[in-house]
């Protein structure tokens, strides 16, 4: 185990880490990133010839300087990272408690149950994680997840992994919602979002907090609570124009790189003349239909269990286990170097 | 709109009139709603003050960070890599609408391609922050109120937010400076 250093105790003393719960971190502010503006570029300092304690990890001139209490904590990010690392968090229990074989079989079955039984699939993007649609799906269907761990770990363990889910599906719910949050469940947010993080770190002793839960924890329920939502605020928007360029690439093909950006520019500026206010303004008024939507009969065919099955190639199917397996080889490598780094402490 | 090619990159060469333009178009829809602040009682803080232009060249806030009992709108600046192939987009959301995230109530504002070192990315944005910086002086009118510019980030690339590209055992969060 590598012992720290005499300067990194002084910081620690400092500043606290993120694995410290109930320590009160001192706040960043908008004059600290100023200050390093002027450093870097009035100055002409560099990185290097700064102490850690001075430029507290920004390490180039910040672009744009704005108040943490306006720096948005990424629900989609968030929402994406955490599943990920609670469906980890199963894997590294079962190896733990049953070792390495045990616990590489555990994550196959895993990705199994998760393309079968809850029906979604990782995507390349995302750094090969499940996207945000699906993580709600995942966080819905979590009971299947809990099933396959009966036998393979304690009981104990058990009960702390299905609470947590518990707990998740309660804050997600609240944290991607693009609607202001009355402040009882603001409260509840809150509450769940502090429950969630102490009940892992608890009751999982290898857990460590990464800075997304630390932002779940510490820093999401303040930006709700002062500004009424986090999912209004959040990096949708972006995604949104991903996929726009995914589905109309051919659209904007050119002969260089540039001119393809400027193609999806000037798309854009012209749509723009009919953004959706100006649209909505000028549209008739249509009347409702009274029936409610959504699968209601049995015919309507819009649950999966009657969706007719899809005909797909040998290949398709082929890449498919492929990716499965892939997943969860990977997860299982990092979960298990979590366990033995753990184990060797 | 018209669009500018600088370097390797594509951008609305008026942010600020884009900007003002979008507004104007929500206000008369119908479709402008009020974003603001909440005490920690869970009060909405009314908004009475319009902004004016200080008779000196300095802003009268900074950071875009308006008196919460301003008039203002909300804007959401963030970039992010995606897409098929990959290129780095920033994009600027209008908060002051039932769905800001809607791709067509939104302004992608640079399109430019991928670095190995994600500065020269966030680099693209620095014009558009010199004319939001400007907009947030003259402040922009809407509903025959002049109102403040507060601007947000959603964003976790490098040197846009605090949260940097992680280094040793310093691995930053957004808000606190805690470690890893």
């Amino acid at each position: 185990m590598k012992c720290p250093t005499e300067a990194h105790s002084l910081l620690h003393e400092a500043f606290g880490t993120l694995q410290e719960l109930d320590c009160t971190h001192p706040p960043r502010t908008a004059a600290h990133l100023r200050e390093m503006q002027e450093t870097y570029e009035g100055l002409g300092r560099t990185l290097a010839e700064l102490a850690l304690a001075t430029h507290m990890s920004v390490e180039r001139s910040p672009v744009i300087v704005v108040p943490p209490a306006q720096m948005v904590p990424l629900p989609l990010l968030i929402t994406i990272s955490i599943t990920d690392r609670l469906l980890r968090l199963a894997i590294e229990a079962v190896t733990q408690e049953r070792g390495p074989a045990d616990g590489l079989q555990f994550a196959n079955r895993l990705a199994a149950i998760l393309s079968v039984n809850i029906g979604v699939e990782h995507v390349p993007y995302f750094g090969g994680n499940f996207f945000g649609r699906h993580c709600r799906t995942i966080t819905s269907g979590c009971g299947e997840i809990v099933d396959s761990l009966l036998p393979l770990v304690s009981a104990s363990r058990l009960t702390a992994y299905e609470c947590a889910w518990e707990l998740w599906r309660g804050v997600l719910s609240i944290l991607n919602r693009a609607a202001l949050i009355p402040p009882a469940e603001q409260a509840r947010f809150k509450d769940g979002a502090r429950a969630f993080v102490s009940l892992l770190q608890g009751s999982f002793p290898w857990f460590r907090t990464s800075p997304k839960l630390h932002m779940l924890f510490a820093h999401s329920w303040e930006f709700m609570w002062l500004w009424g939502s986090t999912e209004l605020y959040g990096e949708q928007a972006i995604d949104s124009w991903h996929c726009f360029y995914n589905q109309d690439a051919p659209r904007f093909t050119a002969e260089t790189a540039l001119l393809s950006y400027r193609k999806l520019e000037q798309k854009m500026a012209l749509s723009g003349v009919a953004s959706e206010a100006l649209r909505r303004a000028k549209a008739p008024l249509r009347k409702g239909n009274a029936a409610p939507r959504g699968a209601l009969r049995p015919g309507d065919r819009r649950l999966r269990q009657k969706t007719t099955w899809r005909r797909e190639c040998l290949a398709t199917l082929q890449k498919r286990i492929d990716n499965r397996a892939k997943w969860a080889k990977d997860q299982f490598e990092e979960g298990n170097g979590v366990i033995e780094a753990y184990a060797e402490n | 709109m018209e669009v500018s090619l600088l370097e390797a990159r594509a951008h609305p060469a008026h942010l600020s009139r884009a900007v003002e333009g979008r507004l104007a178009d929500l206000w008369s829809a119908g479709l402008f709603i009020e974003r603001p602040a909440y005490d920690p009682q869970g009060l909405a803080i009314p908004q009475t003050r319009d902004y004016e232009i200080p008779s000196s060249r300095r802003p009268s806030y900074r950071d875009f960070c308006p008196p919460d009992h301003m008039r203002d709108i909300h804007i959401s600046i963030g970039l992010d890599r995606g897409g098929e192939p990959s290129f780095v987009k920033a994009v600027v959301s209008f908060i002051n609408q039932e769905h800001p995230n809607r791709l067509r109530n939104t302004l992608l504002v640079a399109v430019c391609a991928k670095s190995k070192d994600k500065y020269p990315e966030v680099a693209i944005l620095a014009p558009h922050v010199a004319q939001i910086l400007r907009l947030s002086y003259t402040g922009v009118v809407v509903g025959g109120h002049k109102r403040a510019v507060r601007v947000f980030v959603n964003s976790d690339f490098p040197a846009i937010s605090k949260r940097l590209v992680t280094r040793g055992t310093a691995r930053p969060c957004f808000a606190r400076a805690a470690l890893a």
